[in-house]
């Protein structure tokens, strides 16, 4: 009885509160109070001893996490990291795309302007001026009655004689043609269309174009007429009926091909050959054959110049930009010019003479981003004043325009 | 730089004695998990390295409440009021859970010593509660729990000396009850 109840004398330490604060904060007051405390009561020494190994099964805290939310909150602080450092990765390296696209364009610039000192001595005139024109409709004449379109249309002529009108809008509209009579498409500057025949014939005009053309290829010849312009045309293969494409100029003989025909009256009339075979005649004069790759220039005695042409700048019209290499500005000027509907007019000894122009536009509706990337491929200027366009040279060390 | 690795073991050795610590500064299991995560996370974009701390444990510990702290401000911010990390602090409750597991003390008896203990944590502030967890349990000096409470070493001292005086005021000798006890032994 007496040992049970020692057994259980320890419990009275426990219970004590002095005992607990000094077990839980140990001052050096209640260290001696206690030491007395065991001097007077030396055979309390192994209840006490009893009690403080009791104590430590005291916890103040009893939170703890569960094994399997450990697990979770690491994956998703993985996760985070893992996240982040993509993030990283990809800022580093637009950092450096960045960094090495200013390097670009700063040498560009850079040798740019030594290229142009040279030339900068012959300038003479300071600027060119450029004018945006009264926008024009399209016009498609057919039955002696004429439909006009606001916006750039694709047509598409069906066997049963249905004209199929699509504009950009996706607007669509059927017109109903003579089978008799001849179709004229119009199309003026700062306006596209492109027309699929009804022999399937796929034909791109671009601006300043005038295109006549049968509603269905009756006789036994296939054959239109471009007045004016330009036209890319993809002719269908059919070896009973030849393809004859007439400019004011020549006329175009065709073996199943891919081609380009300039028919401008402000520039020599040409024949840019993609693929296949055509044979160019002016008159009753001997034909000239072309091979692909390969651009007749028609020059006035009715002869043919050819050479040998990169296709792709004569043709990215259709696809909506322009690419020039070495290009003349004036032939860059004109072009943009007939695209947009504007006249650049500048004296003949321009001090654009003699500049010329690398590169691609892309020929965004809005003008000024395409005058932007001008300047920028050709280091000129230009400032835009209502419809006005004025395009100076960038003024360079050597010699300044303004003092002429 | 700690690797995602590293972190991973980092996280996995202090994580519960940071879970622990933060739920008694009274926030809910979803703030504490979230605010950890935000310190671990800080950590690698911070590119800290474990080699250099002298006591990871307390600079987790630190990190931690400021987090907590900040979260404090933000959800206060939102309320249209403005305070000082001090004040939050200050304001923060600290609560403490007395279990024991002893197979050799009834049922009772256990009871009766959880009361006796609650009762000498009872009669502290929250900010001494904060202390006696700090030191009596993780350890860590009085300059180091200064730092955490964003209060001085003197103030540290002080608040722990005051919540001792509390407690002499309140325990009864324990003399007084041996007598009884001797008194019970000759008897049997």
């Amino acid at each position: 009885m007496q040992n049970k109840h020692k057994k259980n004398d320890f419990l009275r330490f426990l219970k004590d509160e002095k005992f607990i604060e000094w077990k839980l904060f140990p001052s050096d007051e209640l260290t001696a109070y206690w030491e007395n405390f065991l001097q007077e009561h030396p055979n309390e020494r192994e209840n006490m001893t009893l009690a403080e190994e009791h104590f430590r099964n005291i916890r103040l805290s009893s939170y703890s996490l569960s094994p399997e939310k450990k697990e979770e909150a690491i994956i998703k602080l993985e996760h985070s990291i893992h996240t982040f450092n993509t993030k990283r990765k990809i800022l580093r390296v637009l950092y450096v795309a960045a960094a090495c696209a200013a390097i670009f364009i700063l040498s560009v610039l850079y040798i740019r302007i030594n290229n142009n000192q040279p030339k900068a001595d012959a300038i003479l005139s300071d600027y060119i001026v450029g004018s945006e024109l009264q926008s024009e409709n399209i016009r498609l004449i057919t039955n002696n009655k004429t439909t006009s379109f606001q916006e750039n249309i694709n047509i598409e002529i069906s066997n049963t004689g249905v004209a199929r009108i699509k504009t950009d809008n996706e607007n669509q509209e059927d017109i109903s043609m003579d089978e008799k009579t001849l179709n004229t498409l119009i199309v003026p500057y700062g306006k596209r269309s492109s027309l699929t025949l009804a022999d399937g014939s796929k034909v791109w005009l671009n601006s300043g174009s005038t295109l006549i053309f049968p509603t269905q290829f009756t006789e036994n010849n296939r054959e239109i007429h471009l007045t004016s312009g330009e036209m890319y045309i993809e002719v269908a293969p059919d070896s009973q009926k030849p393809f004859y494409v007439h400019t004011s100029d020549f006329n175009v003989k065709v073996y199943g091909t891919k081609f380009n025909v300039s028919a401008y009256t402000d520039s020599p009339q040409s024949v840019v050959l993609i693929e296949g075979r055509v044979s160019l005649q002016h008159g009753n004069k001997q034909e000239t054959f072309l091979s692909p790759n390969e651009q007749a220039i028609y020059a006035d005695n009715g002869t043919f110049n050819k050479q040998k042409v990169n296709v792709n700048q004569f043709i990215c019209w259709k696809e909506g930009y322009l690419e020039f290499d070495d290009t003349p500005m004036e032939d860059v000027l004109l072009q943009i010019g007939r695209y947009y509907n504007l006249s650049f007019n500048y004296d003949k000894n321009t001090s654009l003479k003699g500049h010329t122009c690398t590169g691609k536009i892309i020929l965004f509706d809005n003008l000024d981003n395409v005058m932007t990337t001008l300047a920028l491929i050709s280091s000129t200027t230009f400032t835009k004043e209502g419809k006005q366009i004025y395009i100076t040279i960038n003024p360079n060390k050597t010699s300044m325009p303004m003092e002429k | 730089m700690p690797t995602s690795k590293n972190i991973a073991l980092i996280y996995n050795r202090y994580v519960d004695d940071m879970y622990a610590y933060a739920l008694h500064l009274g926030f809910n299991e979803d703030t504490v998990m979230d605010a950890i995560h935000d310190v671990f996370y800080k950590l690698h974009i911070n590119r800290v390295s474990f080699e250099n701390i002298y006591n990871p444990k307390f600079y987790l510990f630190r990190a931690l409440k400021n987090r907590l702290i900040d979260i404090c401000k933000e959800s206060k911010e939102y309320l249209g009021l403005t305070e000082t990390p001090e004040k939050i602090s200050e304001s923060m409750p600290f609560r403490l859970q007395v279990t024991i597991e002893d197979e050799m003390i009834r049922e009772e008896d256990l009871a009766e010593i959880r009361q006796k203990v609650e009762n000498v944590l009872n009669n502290l502030t929250d900010r001494q509660r904060e202390i006696v967890y700090l030191k009596y349990i993780n350890e860590y000096t009085y300059e180091e729990i200064a730092e955490l409470m964003q209060i001085s070493v003197l103030a540290c001292r002080n608040l722990l000396s005051k919540s001792m005086t509390k407690l002499k005021a309140l325990s009864k000798p324990i003399l007084q009850d041996f007598p009884f006890i001797f008194l019970f032994i000759h008897i049997c």
